[in-house]
């Protein structure tokens, strides 16, 4: 009787296109592209600082920035005013935090998202600006 | 003649000589040519970003105006590239990358202020290498030195 | 009867598995010079300027920063530095603009460029554009000896014009004096003031000083935020 038979090498070879074939496209479309946003976002938290620490207060002390950080008195009074002038610092679609020795300002930061940081030492403890795209 | 108990043996035999000799071709073929080829093409590109990454270090060390400035800032480098050394060394206001290999190599400019007259100094690799900056409000000098 | 079914009726089918070798490495080849093209097209399509990414990061730097062309403070661009800004100035602070095409645009209109940029990196620094104003302030100092400047400045043209028989002395700001003359002030003087804090200009004089008698002039600068874009295209 005549069976035909299934060669078992071209099987075998097929799975083992399969395998090298999905190893290469792993490689090839797998990897996670480079982050790229790390120098904007440094850069775009540095700028917050300069532009805040050439602002004027708006009662009493040299900077915006060392008024906000005289006193927890100070810094409540303070906190929305600075919240609105760093919204309007940077554009719309990045989100900021601002840490200071009396509290924090702006939304919690999330994980695992590239971010921006920029630290602003002033007189009585340094203030951390954190940015990262929406 | 009738040594069928035989054929399966010489089968597989033919077989793996088959395979043998498949594999033996495959990899001289890309050992000789291509695989030489790739390590070069990487080796440049890792040579462009190493020297670009070096160069982005150097303009960030230069601390801001004062009547004194003194700063000095480890960069890293890899040890080899292509699996042999290099130097990065100065030229004017340029920083060169000086490599065996004829492909890999580049040269770039950086971006230094005007109070910057001095850029000299070389980086071998495999030692810890920093960029040291020191100078005065008019005028700053800026050397790539081995840290010591 | 079955017959046992590798070895059995036809002697022809001895090696019958080696053309399915053959077919098999066949393919392992095509499978391997595909590898090979993707490696290729990989190493190809790969990044080839990764200076560009480094220049445009060291121009914005050299722009925005305080000893650079254009900003009088960091962060703080000068509104008729900018207004002067142009391919020769962008050249001469940034040497590889030569090279490279290197477009630099404030408020989304392009201040100066060293050629067309199609494509390439982009990067996007905050500032403030401020341009310089000064106003002047007539203080009536008939009844009071002092005047606040309504704003911080950092230095102040205080013009001096006494009637007959009155002496002005001396001028403090802030408790710091900074005009004197004994034989009386009499003209226009540049004053240096502290920008950190709000100045009160106090004259020392004997006599009576009428409006108009004293003008200052301070510094009132107006400023608006922009964004910087600097585009660099190898």
């Amino acid at each position: 009787m005549r069976r035909a038979q299934l060669p078992l090498s071209l099987v075998e070879v097929a799975l083992g296109t399969v395998l090298i074939l999905g190893v290469a496209l792993g490689f090839a479309l797998g990897t996670p592209a480079p982050d790229r946003q790390g120098p904007q976002l440094d850069a775009y938290a540095s700028d917050t600082a300069a532009l805040l620490a050439n602002d004027p207060p708006r009662h009493d002390g040299a900077t915006r920035l060392q008024e906000v950080v005289a006193n927890p008195e100070a810094f409540d009074r303070e906190q929305d005013a600075l919240s609105n002038r760093v919204a309007r610092i940077l554009p719309e679609n990045v989100l900021f935090r601002v840490e200071t020795p009396h509290g924090a300002v702006g939304t919690p930061t999330p994980q695992g998202v590239s971010t921006g940081t920029a630290t602003v030492p002033t007189g009585r403890g340094s203030v951390r600006i954190i940015v990262w795209y929406a | 003649m009738d040594n069928r108990a035989l054929s399966t043996v010489v089968e597989k035999l033919l077989s793996m000589g088959l395979v043998l000799l498949y594999i033996g071709l495959v990899t001289t073929t890309l050992y000789g040519g291509t695989v030489p080829a790739y390590q070069s093409a990487v080796g440049a590109e890792l040579g462009d970003r190493m020297l670009a990454e070096a160069t982005a270090r150097v303009e960030q060390a230069v601390p801001p105006a004062a009547r004194a400035v003194s700063a000095t800032v480890r960069v890293s480098l890899p040890d080899t590239i292509d699996g042999v050394g290099y130097t990065i060394q100065t030229d004017g206001d340029t920083l060169v990358l000086d490599h065996p290999d004829p492909e890999i190599g580049g040269r770039t400019q950086p971006l230094l202020p005007d109070r910057v007259d001095t850029l000299e100094g070389e980086w071998q690799s495999g030692s810890s290498t920093v960029v040291v900056v020191s100078g005065t409000r008019g005028s700053v000098a800026v050397t790539l030195e081995a840290e010591r | 009867m079955t017959a046992p079914s590798r070895r059995s009726d036809n002697s022809a089918r001895a090696q019958t598995s080696l053309p399915a070798l053959g077919i098999a490495l066949v393919l392992l080849t095509v499978v391997t010079g595909l590898g090979v093209a993707m490696a290729d097209t990989a190493i190809a399509g790969a990044d080839r300027a990764p200076d560009e990414r480094r220049v445009a990061a060291a121009i914005a730097d050299r722009l925005v920063a305080a000893d650079g062309p254009l900003a009088a403070r960091s962060n703080v661009l000068n509104k008729s530095r900018v207004d002067g800004f142009d391919r020769s100035a962008l050249k001469r602070s940034a040497p590889p603009a030569s090279e490279y095409a290197v477009s630099v645009e404030l408020a989304d209109e392009e201040i100066a460029s060293s050629g067309t940029v199609h494509s390439g990196t982009r990067i996007s620094r905050l500032v403030v554009v401020e341009s310089l104003e000064t106003r002047t302030l007539t203080p009536d100092l008939a009844t009071t000896a002092a005047v606040t400047l309504p704003r911080r400045s950092a230095q102040a043209t205080v013009t001096i014009d006494p009637p007959a028989g009155t002496t002005v002395w001396t001028v403090r700001a802030n408790d710091r004096v900074v005009l004197h003359n004994r034989s009386g002030l009499n003209g226009s003087y540049e004053v240096p003031l502290v920008p950190y804090e709000t100045t009160e200009l106090r004259f020392q004089r004997a006599g009576r000083l009428e409006p108009g008698n004293v003008t200052i002039g301070y510094d009132a600068p107006r400023s608006t935020k922009e964004t910087l874009v600097v585009t660099v295209d190898a």
